[in-house]
């Protein structure tokens, strides 16, 4: 098996599926080793409004891919802002289950209200918050976040610490909605892999604010080419890849890989 | 002696809807050296717009020739006067092949105009490239892709079975539904300028297409050019099938 050359990379964003989870964990494990990745944060998705019963057993089993493979993994603690024991469920997971952070996808806007309390308990908490955010000409699912969506959260919780994914899908909507809030991180993760796109965002945001990810067990190829290829010195590529991350989430489990 | 690695999708030019960084013939030699690539076929972005695409193609064709490359002149069989120029795509512009763009121009590729385009391209020795797609639909600006149905593009390879057909920029999802139909037309080729959805992807390609018929294509300056290239050096198949995927794939089809 021929590896990629070692070098110290993060990946911040990674899912296992409800739909097949052991599948995604088997192919994780083998991006890992094939690609020379030092850590893959996971989140576990499944239905576009996961009801609390799924919320649970998705965050369960993030907890049992960790306890096998704690060299390898962190999870994010999944949650539906929607829910009554959001909350409730936010403070077992990261202060009982060793989560690094919170992952918000499709329940509801960002911005939504009722998505305050949980911004409020991650500042209380120091820890960064992962948004889907992703703009669509065609198929804009319900509740889908755009970059409007992640700077109007930014403008109302300055010190929280935000994550914005995919870049917002189309670069030049979403970076240029948050290229200001200096409490917004980016990642690049997804099959969107256009030539100037990551070029461009360093140019909006520099490229302290931007983040190594993939959406594995989607490509992995694809978001590292970019980094590759795009116009930056190594010392750049290694604050993408890595150092920007591992100093954002403070919390993540290193047990020597 | 040097291996001959091509890459079958490329460009040079400007893109309507962004501002494209690195779309001089220069900025693509300078991509292609950097990563091994020796030659391969390149199309005029400018042309895809234009109401004459030929204007387009007439200041680039020599110029990406005598870079060594072969030049891919856009058309659009809708136009008025297009079968009757394929000749002098041919032989004033010395094209290799001609690029259809169907989800920009907005047409079927079943369509008897696309087809007799085709067929007359074939008798040329002109290959033809289909483009399933320039940009993913979800990020389209002012504009919108009409999109392309697998069907429509089998069915025009079927229709002319003395030409040669490369679908570029094809998802691989799209590409294995098609599998049957291109392992057993032998004019029917893909480029993986879009394989960028799954993990192992070149592996997995390769479990319902015949490593004959798949081959390297960037995507330049659209898409970047380390990602697909990644993809082929690091999936674990056989340096033999590498090597038909950057390299003899190629000259089977351009030949």
């Amino acid at each position: 098996m021929k590896r990629l050359p070692k070098r110290k990379v993060i990946d911040v964003h990674t899912h296992i599926l409800g739909y097949d989870p052991e599948a995604n964990i088997a192919s994780l494990v083998k991006a890992a080793e094939v690609y020379n990745i030092d850590k893959l944060l996971i989140s576990p998705l499944k239905s576009l409004f996961s009801d609390e019963e799924e919320v649970k057993y998705l965050n369960d089993y993030a907890t049992d891919a960790v306890k096998r493979y704690p060299d390898i993994f962190d999870a994010y603690v999944y949650l539906n802002p929607v829910h009554d024991n959001a909350l409730e469920l936010m403070k077992r997971e990261i202060e009982d289950k060793g989560k690094v952070a919170v992952k918000l996808w499709m329940c509801t806007f960002c911005d939504d209200p009722r998505a305050y309390p949980i911004y409020e308990k991650c500042i209380e908490y120091d820890i960064p918050v992962l948004i889907h955010s992703f703009l669509k000409t065609v198929g804009q699912l319900e509740n889908e976040t755009t970059g409007v969506h992640v700077h109007n959260v930014a403008q109302r919780y300055p010190e929280a610490k935000i994550v914005m994914a995919h870049l917002g899908a189309n670069c030049y909507h979403g970076v240029k909605a948050i290229r200001n809030d200096k409490n917004v991180w980016v990642d690049f993760c997804g099959s969107i892999y256009r030539g100037d796109d990551l070029d461009y965002t360093i140019r909006q945001v520099g490229t302290d604010r931007v983040l190594f990810g993939t959406d594995m067990p989607g490509s992995y190829t694809t978001n590292y080419g970019q980094v590759l290829d795009a116009d930056i010195t190594e010392a750049q590529a290694d604050d993408i890849l890595y150092n920007n991350t591992a100093k954002l989430f403070d919390r993540l489990h290193w047990y020597g890989r | 002696m040097m291996n001959k690695y091509y890459d079958a999708c490329s460009f040079i030019g400007n893109w309507p809807f962004r501002k494209i960084h690195k779309g001089k013939i220069t900025d693509l030699m300078a991509e292609h050296k950097k990563n091994g690539i020796t030659g391969g076929l390149v199309g005029c972005l400018d042309s895809v717009f234009f109401n004459d695409p030929y204007e387009g193609d007439e200041e680039v064709a020599k110029l990406i020739r005598d870079c060594g490359y072969d030049f891919a002149a856009t058309v659009n069989p809708m136009l008025p006067g297009t079968l009757e120029e394929l000749d002098s795509i041919k032989t004033v512009l010395g094209a290799s092949a001609i690029r259809l763009y169907p989800s920009n121009h907005g047409y079927s590729c079943a369509s008897e105009e696309a087809i007799a385009v085709a067929k007359r391209a074939g008798e040329l020795g002109l290959k033809v490239v289909v483009t399933v797609r320039t940009e993913d639909i979800r990020i389209d600006y002012c504009f919108k892709q009409s999109g392309v149905a697998m069907a429509d593009i089998v069915a025009l390879a079927k229709a002319c079975p003395d030409t040669k057909f490369l679908f570029s920029n094809i998802y691989v999802g799209e590409a294995m539904g098609i599998a049957p139909a291109i392992n057993e037309c032998n004019n029917i080729w893909i480029d993986i300028s879009r394989f960028n959805h799954m993990l192992f992807v070149i592996e997995k390609a390769l479990e319902k297409i015949d490593a004959k018929k798949i081959i390297f294509g960037s995507g330049f300056p659209l898409l970047t050019m380390k990602c697909m290239l990644l993809n082929v050096e690091y999936a674990e198949v056989d340096d033999s099938v590498k090597e038909m995927i950057m390299s003899s794939n190629y000259e089977d089809f351009i030949s």
